[in-house]
C-alpha cells in the first residue's frame, strides 16, 4: 500500500483544514472542547412541504490547522446558492494565539431560510498575512418524500 | 468510479452519539494540545473517539480501511476492515472509539486512518499532544 494523502484541498501551502462540518449547534465549553450537535453529511433531509425550507438553526464550524506563530486572522464565512449570496458576514479579523496550532471558525444562522431544495455552498475565505485560503463544502437540501 | 477520496474532517473527542435522523453529535472536540491534570503515568482518558468523515465515495459499495494511534514510528498491525457504503451517498463516517484510552505519558501522539476504494487508497493522519496541565 502506497499511501497518499489523499486530496490536494487538505494540505495547500502550510494553512490546512482539519474539518469543515454543517450541524445543528455549536457549543463552546467550559474547558476550552467545542459540542458539535447534529452532524450532518452531505445531505439535509427536511420533512415534506412546499415553499422554502426553514431551520430553526444551522452552524457551521471549520478547524484549521498549520497556524503557529500567526498573530491574527482575516475571514469571512458566507453560504451561497449558485450564485446568490444567502448570507454573507462581512470581512472579520480575530486575534490567534500564536503557540496555537489550530483556529475554530464558527457561525449559525438562526432561523436559516433556503428558498428551495438544491445544492448550496458553504465557505471560509482566509486571509493570514499575504497567504490567502478558500475552502468550501457544497451540501444538499432535500425533502423528505410524503 | 473515479475521482479523489477527500478528507472532509478529522476531528478528536470524548463521546459521539449517533442521533435519530442521521445526524450525529461530537461531544467535546478537543484541539491537538490535549491537557489533562497532573498525577502518574500511563494517562487515562474514559472515552477518546476520533470521527473522519471521508467524501468522494459516490458509487462505492464498499470501504477498506484500518484505524490506528502511535507514538513514534510504530506501524499499524491491524489488519483492513470491510465496511459497505450506500453508493448514493459521497460521505463516509469512520469512528475510532478507545474506552478507555491508555497513553504512557506525555508526548506526541499520532492516530490515523488508511483507507482503500477500489483502487483509490489514502492516508490521513492527526497529531496531537498530551500535556499534564
Amino acid at each position: 500500500m502506497s499511501p497518499s494523502t489523499g486530496d490536494a484541498w487538505y494540505v495547500l501551502g502550510l494553512v490546512k483544514l482539519k474539518a469543515m462540518l454543517v450541524c445543528e449547534d455549536v457549543r463552546f465549553e467550559v474547558g476550552g472542547t467545542v459540542t458539535l450537535v447534529g452532524v450532518f453529511n452531505e445531505r439535509l433531509l427536511v420533512e415534506p412541504g412546499e415553499g422554502p425550507i426553514v431551520l430553526p438553526r444551522l452552524a457551521f464550524l471549520a478547524v484549521i490547522g498549520g497556524l503557529r506563530g500567526v498573530e491574527q486572522i482575516r475571514f469571512r464565512q458566507w453560504i451561497r446558492l449558485e450564485d446568490t449570496e444567502l448570507t454573507a458576514r462581512p470581512l472579520t479579523i480575530e486575534a490567534h494565539d500564536p503557540a496555537q496550532d489550530e483556529h475554530n471558525f464558527a457561525f449559525s444562522e438562526s432561523p436559516m431560510v433556503f428558498p428551495e431544495a438544491g445544492t448550496y455552498e458553504v465557505a471560509l475565505d482566509l486571509e493570514i498575512g499575504d497567504r490567502r485560503q478558500a475552502y468550501r463544502y457544497p451540501f444538499r437540501v432535500e425533502r423528505r418524500a410524503a | 468510479m473515479r475521482g479523489l477520496v477527500k478528507l472532509k474532517a478529522m476531528l478528536l473527542c470524548e463521546d459521539l452519539r449517533f442521533e435519530l435522523g442521521g445526524t450525529f453529535t461530537l461531544i467535546g472536540v478537543l484541539g491537538e494540545r490535549i491537557a489533562v491534570s497532573a498525577g502518574p503515568d500511563p494517562i487515562v482518558m474514559p472515552k477518546l473517539a476520533l470521527v473522519t468523515v471521508v467524501g468522494g465515495l459516490r458509487g462505492a459499495e464498499l470501504v477498506r480501511f484500518r484505524q490506528w494511534i502511535r507514538a513514534g514510528d510504530d506501524a499499524p498491525a491491524n489488519e483492513l476492515t470491510s465496511e459497505a457504503h450506500d453508493p448514493a451517498t459521497d460521505e463516509h463516517n469512520f469512528v475510532f472509539l478507545l474506552s478507555p484510552a491508555v497513553f504512557p505519558g506525555e508526548g506526541t501522539y499520532e492516530i490515523g486512518i488508511d483507507l482503500e476504494v477500489g483502487e483509490r487508497q489514502a492516508t490521513f493522519r492527526y497529531a496531537f499532544a498530551i500535556t499534564r496541565g
